[in-house]
């Protein structure tokens, strides 16, 4: 008779699914807007002119700060003694990134890599609609924080590498603690989301800076 | 016309429908009674089978499964349960407890079992206020030391706080079969008037010492993990019912593992958890009919082993 992974699980997978059906249930019509600012950051890196590429960085620190308060601290904390206090490291995370919003502006990045990057993304959205057959379970980066840590990686692959370091070590800690809870729930599909954004972890800390200068 | 459904069924069915209670003229005869055991610090009579709440009843303040989570809960009532397990530790279960029997109206029925689960062993007080206001009781009827966490000065003060009337039993807790050599010291030395352990058809270890010094020293006992987490139920997967689970009466595999539990003459009540009105429905049926006696015991036990 011995502890299994399992039994350190507080909750059943059908009550974290209902998380991000909750959570965006919450949002409202604020929903649209998040996923406007979504559509809007491609465009931003693709075209925007330096100083208004900077704003990437702010929505990013918005995301944060939303999924920290909505998602982590009102739905989740409150069944998951841990992610109290991660909801705090997530509000870090996004104080960190205004502080790079104000220091060091993204590169320019190219049309097709953004479109491949939006699509990955968009797919690793559906994963928890596939799940529970609800397109109310989207889970969207900015609201949701595996989404939000797996996108933060990608979308900082456009910052020299000095300032994308220290901005990859939470997204780093929650991926690992969220892959090990889906790993608890026998939730294989929706894992891929934290496992997918491990992956991006490790490619944005070592993918070369990029080629346009970052400063104009 | 034959009558398809057994008789038993038939009442039981009718009870956790509700039309036992409209109608109670039609059934006060022939309801059957649920198989109790006493607390034999008391002699108070308890239901064999009682409610666990780890991971079941941690839903946060999710509307849709705190309304599914009242049928739940409502059926285990309907059906005769009375004694709900929680802990601190169980995220929100306690709160969402304390929500549903008050939606309910079932303070009176209700057992309320919970737990200190901290390490500041002059915390002992606070611990059970906060559960309180979570639960909505003014005194808890068993209040155990989960895991053993900090019980010395855990258990000093309960036992003051049971004397001063706060309390109505003390307890201490473990489970996947941990540390239990400190239980048994704690079972020797201290006055309890209840243990909980893990016991199930899997994990008998629990026979060798803990059962009989349990029965030596007067402790009631609960069984955690009675279908092992679950896992008894991936272990017979499809399988039909023996033979023997018909001299029995037993319609189901948790009624089939359930009984095997309670029966043990140690056993005071076993705290099956779910999340589902079927299995609950399910559970419940272990509270009556018959018992297996020791012959039977030992013959369940070889048809799991085979499994
Ligand atoms: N240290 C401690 O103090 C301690 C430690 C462990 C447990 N406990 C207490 O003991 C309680 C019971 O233990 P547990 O919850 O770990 O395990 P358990 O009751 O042995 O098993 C629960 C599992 O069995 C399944 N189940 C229940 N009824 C079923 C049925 N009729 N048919 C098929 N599957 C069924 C449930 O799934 P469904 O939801 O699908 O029904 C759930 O996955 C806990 O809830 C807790 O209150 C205390």
């Amino acid at each position: 008779m011995d502890y299994a992974l399992g039994d350190f699980l507080m909750f059943t997978p059908e009550v974290y699914l209902r998380l991000f059906e909750r959570t965006n249930e919450a949002l409202g019509v604020g929903l649209w807007g998040v996923v406007a600012v979504l559509v809007t950051i491609p465009v931003l890196l693709c075209r925007a002119p330096t100083l208004v590429r900077r704003l990437v960085a702010v929505a990013m620190a918005a995301g944060w700060g939303l999924t920290a308060a909505l998602f982590m601290m009102r739905f989740y904390a409150p069944i998951n003694w841990p992610v109290g206090p991660f909801a705090w490291v997530f509000a870090l995370e996004a104080g960190l990134l205004m502080v790079v919003a104000a220091r060091v502006p993204p590169a320019r990045v190219r049309l097709v890599a953004l479109a491949g990057g939006s699509a990955l993304l968009l797919a690793l959205s559906w994963v928890t609609v596939r799940e529970t057959d609800t397109w109310q379970a989207i889970a969207l980066p900015g609201v949701t924080p595996d989404m939000t840590a797996a996108t933060t990686a990608v979308l900082l692959m456009a910052w020299p590498r000095r300032a994308r370091w220290g901005l990859l070590v939470i997204p780093l800690l929650w991926c690992a603690f969220s892959a090990l809870g889906h790993w608890a729930m026998g939730l294989w599909w929706p894992m891929a989301v934290p496992v997918t954004g491990l992956v991006f972890i490790l490619m944005a800390a070592l993918w070369p800076p990029p080629r346009s200068p970052s400063v104009e | 016309m034959r009558l398809l459904m057994p008789r038993r069924r038939f009442l039981i069915g009718m009870a956790s429908t509700g039309l036992a209670a409209r109608w109670p003229g039609v059934l006060a005869d022939s309801e059957p009674a649920p198989i109790t055991r006493t607390i034999p610090s008391t002699g108070e009579p308890l239901p064999v089978i009682g409610m666990g709440t780890w991971r079941t009843f941690n839903v946060g303040t999710d509307p849709v499964l705190l309304d599914q989570r009242e049928q739940i809960l409502d059926l285990f009532f309907q059906r005769g349960g009375r004694v709900v397990d929680a802990s601190p530790m169980y995220g929100s279960a306690e709160a969402v407890v304390g929500e549903l029997v008050k939606r309910l109206g079932r303070r009176e029925a209700l057992f309320a079992a919970t737990k200190v689960w901290t390490r500041d062993e002059s915390d002992t007080r606070e611990a059970v206020a906060r559960s309180e206001a979570l639960w909505g009781v003014a005194r808890f009827d068993l209040m155990q030391v989960h895991n053993l966490l900090g019980w010395e000065g855990h258990l000093a003060t309960l036992q003051e706080m049971k004397a001063e009337g706060r309390l109505r039993y003390i307890g201490v807790t473990t489970s996947h079969g941990r540390r239990h050599d400190d239980l048994e010291r704690i079972m020797r030395r201290e006055p309890l008037d209840f243990v909980q352990l893990t016991y199930n058809m899997a994990d008998r270890e629990a026979e060798r010492r803990l059962l009989p010094l349990a029965r030596e020293r007067g402790i009631a006992v609960i069984a955690n993990r009675p279908f092992q987490g679950g896992r008894l139920f991936e272990r017979v997967g499809s399988r039909p019912l023996p033979a023997l689970a018909g001299a029995l009466e037993i319609d189901s595999w948790a009624e089939f593992f359930l009984k095997f539990v309670v029966s043990h003459p140690a056993m005071t009540c076993a705290i099956p958890a779910t999340t589902q009105v079927a299995h609950m429905r399910e559970n419940m049926g272990a509270l009556y009919g018959r018992l297996p006696d020791e012959m039977q015991r030992r013959r369940m036990i070889d048809i799991v082993r085979e499994l």
